[in-house]
């Protein structure tokens, strides 16, 4: 058994001009949770659609718990357990009735209104699929990625357009099932939940794989500090370059848009006072400088250059 | 053992196709209004036409009118649910993401095309047994020469006619968009029952009866014909049936996408 | 100069450009949602199938198939008397779309976002009212042309032909009430097919639209001659010079059909329009 949940080398996957994935390479310890970051458009959702067996590779390896998704793909969906984006539900069907029908379609699964209850769905089981709200349609997709006790769960954004109340249920949810055996494949817009809930993240960007480890590893265990520079005017030009040779060989310096830029380093007050320095040197007036410790969000930046946000 | 440790495994095969078959007759019967195509629309063919027959100047070889229109009507009745119906709730299936959350669940991609035949015969079977109930009350009266033929030619001109124009339905369904779906399938529907040979005999329609004759619409209501009017297997018919069954189940094979 | 650099510089500036917010009247409202259902129909060219495909394929079945054993005794024939009731049949269906586009909408929440932009409710309706007349009207003009290739010819004069095609456009107007009534009513796209397949098939069949009345049994011939597609169908035809006189005792609205089209036109409006837009408000008010 100790063999990865999930091996993909070298994965490549073409749509028209458009490549996807581009070569990439990652892993998935067992009894993990493991959260796949990236921006818009970086091939998270291709990725685990390939692992899913819904495309073929083009080129390179996937295997998930040791099987050729494609291949093998009546072996392997027994044993894991999908949530797409979005939808998946008829729209006339009641909540309570679609996950008994996915229930029925496996030999030992979870009693359903147990699960209801544990997703908080409360009184909406009689409900119509297409008058639950966002957040309920999210956790009755987790309940019917659930509901066949798979070994492996693939998640993809599943907290999107929950309250924070059910954001909470929902982590608990996916900690317990991890505390029980179940290996956890996410994927997620938001840091704050990549950063509690994932024993390992996978960042991925343009279609390849560029930093992984914990949260922590990340972060550099937080002896590393962020400044966010926002100023009123456009910077003038290679001012960066300019405020990296300022800063030294140990500090990074990102630039996010024509007026803010992010500078990652050594945890000291030296950073904050060259920074605000090289501001009046350069007649560049600060809307903002705010200084923390590095969190994941910032690393996110640093490595992909871009916003996260949808 | 805690709530979550893993056991995964699938039902057995009978019983997830028993399940999606139920599941599907009952999001069926309760999409009331897509039930009114289904047995509205044959209910006024049959009664338009029985009053419109002596006026239509149809050739019927000396038979009343309501014994040759009542097999055409419920082959109609079997393409709307089998063509029209499968294919519109197939096309929102795909657009809502069902086709796609079912086909990472246990259940085999055949599994679920068994599910919706059986769904759909349960339909069929609600359908005929209303028009049959009309098309008495109307004055029909089925040929009695041989009635275990007669039966058992309806009962093969059904199955087949079903797979013949739920493989068509499909492959609709599996190409083109939902809304395409729609406006395509309601199309063909008007297209076939006006001119498709299902509810008039293909001898109507005069010099393009050859041609009309290979459709999967005139071959069904000819093998309906055949089995209730003159208490025959029409085996022309089934063939070009089983031929149309054929084509479009590879077409559909090879087209088919999930989302 | 520089104190004016220097007072803007201490102006903050927003983040973010905004596009600028302009105030547009409900006229230009309507048009860019027009806009934005015509690039829908471009982009799907296949949603045309009803105003091109269908009709046409309707021509060529009834004309040479049954044609034959039709006959009507004008000098033009079955064919060109045809004509006018399948052009009265594509503007009846014309509803059919607007009530499935609506509805396809309304399930996207397509709807409720246009609505939650700083502009006038109607211009949703009215956007809808115009794309679909531009529908309609793409099917008169494919049927014309299908027509002018089998023979059929308009016989009277520009201004009566005008007239023909103005009651066509106006009757499409009608129905597109009756199309977003039951576009708002109903829950889903499949709901709104069934229900509008089952009233449209009849109402278009069971008229003088594909073989004249006069030979129908007392009963069909009763309620064909009084359901108003054959009053459009009729107006249509004298309009256009392709019909033959009316038989004994026809109902009263085919012997004045023009007059009995415009009082359809009115009444449906008057009767529908309201209830649909109680309908559509009840239906995206909550």
């Amino acid at each position: 058994m100790s063999e990865p949940a999930v091996l993909i080398s070298g994965l490549e996957m073409q749509y028209g001009d458009k490549r996807a994935v581009d070569g990439l390479s990652m892993q998935v310890d067992r009894g993990s949770i493991t959260a796949v970051l990236g921006p818009n458009g970086a091939g998270k959702t291709t990725t685990l659609e390939t692992c899913e067996g819904y495309r073929r590779p083009q080129a390179g390896t996937v295997r998930v718990l040791g099987l050729d998704p494609h291949r093998e793909r009546a072996a392997l969906l027994p044993r894991i357990g999908v949530m797409l984006q979005a939808g998946g539900a008829w729209s006339g069907v009641r909540a309570m009735e679609m996950l008994d029908h996915i229930a029925s379609l496996h030999a030992h699964p979870l009693d359903t209104a147990m699960l209801h209850d544990r997703l908080g769905l409360g009184d909406c089981g009689r409900t119509p699929y297409r008058r639950l709200s966002g957040g309920q349609q999210q956790r009755l997709g987790l309940a019917m990625a659930l509901v066949g006790r798979p070994e492996l769960v693939f998640v993809d954004e599943p907290t999107a357009g929950m309250d924070p109340q059910a954001r909470r249920t929902t982590w608990e949810l996916l900690e317990e099932i991890r505390g029980d055996g179940v290996t956890v494949v996410l994927t997620t817009h938001h840091m704050d939940e990549a950063e509690r809930l994932a024993d390992q993240i996978h960042i991925i960007d343009r279609g390849r794989l560029i930093a992984s480890g914990s949260p922590t590893e990340l972060t550099s265990g937080g002896r590393s500090a962020t400044i966010r520079l926002v100023v009123t005017r456009p910077f003038p030009d290679g001012a960066p370059e300019s405020l990296r040779r300022e800063l030294g060989s140990e500090t990074e310096v990102t630039q996010l848009d024509d007026r803010s830029m992010l500078v990652t380093g050594p945890a000291d007050g030296g950073t904050l006072g060259t920074v605000s320095r090289w501001c009046e040197k350069h007649d560049v007036l600060p809307e903002s400088l705010t200084l923390g410790r590095a969190t994941l969000e910032d690393v996110f930046l640093r490595l992909t250059g871009r916003e996260l946000v949808p | 053992m805690n709530t979550f440790t893993p056991r995964p495994g699938s039902a057995p095969l009978s019983r997830q196709v028993a399940a999606q078959a139920r599941m599907e007759a009952r999001l069926m019967l309760r999409n009331g209004e897509q039930l009114l195509l289904a047995l509205v629309i044959p209910v006024i063919v049959l009664v338009g036409g029985v009053l419109a027959a002596d006026r239509l100047g149809l050739d019927l070889s000396g038979h009343k009118p309501v014994d040759v229109l009542t097999p055409g009507v419920l082959a109609l009745a079997v393409m709307s649910t089998a063509f029209t119906s499968l294919a519109i709730a197939t096309g929102f299936e795909r657009r809502y993401g069902v086709i796609k959350r079912l086909g990472s669940s246990p259940l085999p991609r055949h599994g679920l095309l068994l599910g919706k035949v059986l769904a759909l015969l349960n339909v069929v079977v609600l359908q005929l047994v209303v028009l049959v109930v009309a098309g008495l009350v109307l004055g029909w009266r089925p040929s009695l020469v041989h009635p275990l033929v007669s039966a058992g030619s309806v009962l093969v001109a059904v199955a087949a006619g079903t797979w013949a124009f739920a493989a068509l339905g499909l492959f609709v369904a599996g190409v083109l968009r939902a809304e395409a779906t729609l406006a395509l399938a309601n199309l063909v529907y008007l297209l076939l029952m006006a001119g498709g040979g299902v509810v008039l005999p293909t001898a109507a329609y005069g010099a393009a009866a050859g041609p009309i004759s290979w459709l999967p619409s005139a071959a069904l209501g000819d093998a309906m014909r055949a089995a209730l009017v003159d208490a025959r297997l029409d085996v022309t018919a089934i063939a070009i049936l089983v031929g149309w069954g054929v084509l479009a189940t590879l077409l559909t094979a090879r087209t088919f996408r999930w989302e | 100069m520089t104190n004016i650099d220097r007072g803007q510089r201490l102006i903050p500036r927003p983040q973010l450009e905004r596009p600028e917010i302009v105030q547009t009247g409900v006229l230009r409202q309507s048009l860019s949602i027009t806009r934005r259902n015509l690039i829908h129909i471009k982009r799907m060219p296949e949603m045309l199938m009803d105003v091109t495909i269908q009709p046409v394929m309707f021509v060529l079945l009834f004309a040479f198939v049954f044609g034959s054993s039709i006959s009507i005794e004008t000098e033009a024939g079955y064919k060109a008397w045809l004509l006018g009731g399948i052009m009265a049949q594509t503007v009846a269906f014309s509803s059919f779309i607007v009530a499935v586009g609506l509805t396809a909408d309304l399930e996207k929440g397509i709807v409720d976002r246009m609505r939650s932009l700083p502009i006038n409710p109607a211009s949703v309706l009215i956007g809808r009212s115009i794309s679909s007349l531009m529908h309609s009207s793409i099917g008169l003009v494919v049927m014309s042309l299908t027509g002018l290739l089998i023979g059929w010819r308009i016989n009277t004069n520009v201004a009566e032909a005008a007239l023909g095609y103005l009651l066509l456009v106006g009757w499409g107007f009608a129905m597109i009430w009756i199309g977003i009534l039951a576009g708002s009513a109903m829950r889903s796209v499949e709901a709104v097919n069934g229900v509008m397949f089952a009233t449209m098939f009849p109402i278009t069949f069971l008229a003088n639209t594909f073989a004249p009345t006069d030979n129908m049994p007392p009963v069909l011939r009763t309620i064909a001659e009084w359901n108003p597609i054959s009053s459009l169908t009729q107006a249509v035809r004298e309009l256009w010079g392709n019909d033959y006189p009316l038989r004994e005792g026809a109902a009263l609205p085919l012997q004045h059909p023009v007059l009995a089209t415009m009082i359809w036109i009115v009444v449906l409006t008057a009767v529908v329009a309201p209830l649909a837009i109680r309908t559509f408000n009840k239906r995206t008010a909550s």
